[in-house]
């Protein structure tokens, strides 16, 4: 623990010196802007050098893109399954619906 | 609303479809009973499993189909064929669950700031810093990944879950989604990322095996 905490300063110190450097909170507020391209061209590269940089960050980033993959592909498939059968009771409900309107 | 023939479908079972959507339209338009039963057995399925996603009960998720199914049967003059009837109740279903939702209160929801990052003094990212190899497809073909993935996605907010359906499971823009649920472009964009990495967080164990 003490050891993580060291590193954590120290790479705060670290990056903090770099030119153009964000810090993880501003990473985070890039994210959804970059996933949906509309980062400016400096903004991207400000991303892309704190994420070389950044292990949690960069983890954060590859999580983020495969926890909306995995929703995706979810769905995609229960799009594709055939789905179950119609209950006829939802059958007679709609059909009873449309008679009385 | 943008919603392509779902991908798996070739060009020639695209245009058999088509064929059979406008026999079973005619049928439809001229009133025929059984035309109606049909066109629910062949559907209702599909839709209801799209109403769930939306709506957090049995019963709600049948009376939006059945309400779907209304809706679609008046304005069966103004179907144009432009797409598959398969797509056109789908996108009559969403609007159908957004509307019941509009008319719910949306006081009760659960809070969505436990699944934000967190962040030390100096604006740094305390979080795992391993991500597991596997790509969305494998962990997919897991029943207890799919399991998960859905319960995590079930329990956003559901001011927040409708937000990440419409973007990224039926594929709206961020504007469009904005005008569909009456927020800002900005609003709409924030509630997006909020979805997502609440629905990050809660797959951690998942995502983030060995890490921590
Ligand atoms: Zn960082």
């Amino acid at each position: 623990m003490g050891a993580g905490r060291l590193g954590r300063r120290l790479k705060a110190v670290t990056m903090r010196r770099m030119p153009g450097m964000i810090t993880c909170a501003e990473f985070e507020r890039f994210v959804v802007d970059h996933y949906e391209g509309a980062l400016s061209e400096p903004e991207r590269r400000r991303f892309e050098r704190h994420m070389a940089l950044c292990p949690p960050c960069r983890v954060s980033w590859q999580s983020y893109r495969k926890a909306v993959a995995l929703g995706r592909g979810l769905f995609a498939e229960e799009d594709r399954d055939a789905p179950a059968p119609v209950d006829e009771g939802l059958v007679a409900a709609v059909l009873a619906a449309r008679r009385d309107e | 609303m943008a919603r392509a023939v779902p991908s798996d479908a070739s060009a020639d079972e695209a245009g058999a479809e088509r064929s059979g959507d406008a026999a079973l339209l005619a049928r439809l338009r001229a009133g025929d009973e059984a035309a109606f039963a049909e066109l629910v057995r062949t559907h209702g399925g599909r839709m209801l499993a799209v109403a769930r996603r939306y709506l957090d009960s049995e019963d709600a998720a049948q009376d939006c189909v059945q309400e779907a199914f209304m809706s679609a049967f008046k304005s069966l003059d103004r179907f144009e064929g432009r797409s598959s009837l398969a797509t056109w109740l789908h996108r009559i279903t969403v609007n159908a669950a957004l509307q019941v939702l509009r008319r719910r209160s949306h006081k009760d929801e659960v809070a969505i700031e436990p699944w934000m990052p967190s962040f030390d003094e100096q604006g740094f990212l305390e979080g795992p810093t391993v991500v597991t190899a596997a790509d969305a497809e494998d962990l997919l073909a897991r029943d207890d990944v799919r399991a998960e993935v859905r319960a995590a996605i079930d329990r956003l907010p559901l001011s927040y879950r409708n937000v990440l359906l419409l973007r990224d499971i039926e594929g709206l823009s961020i504007k469009e989604v904005a005008e569909m649920l009456e927020l800002t472009e900005n609003n709409a964009k924030v509630r997006l990322h909020r979805a997502r990495t609440a629905l990050k967080k809660q797959l951690e164990p998942l995502l983030n095996a060995g890490a921590l």
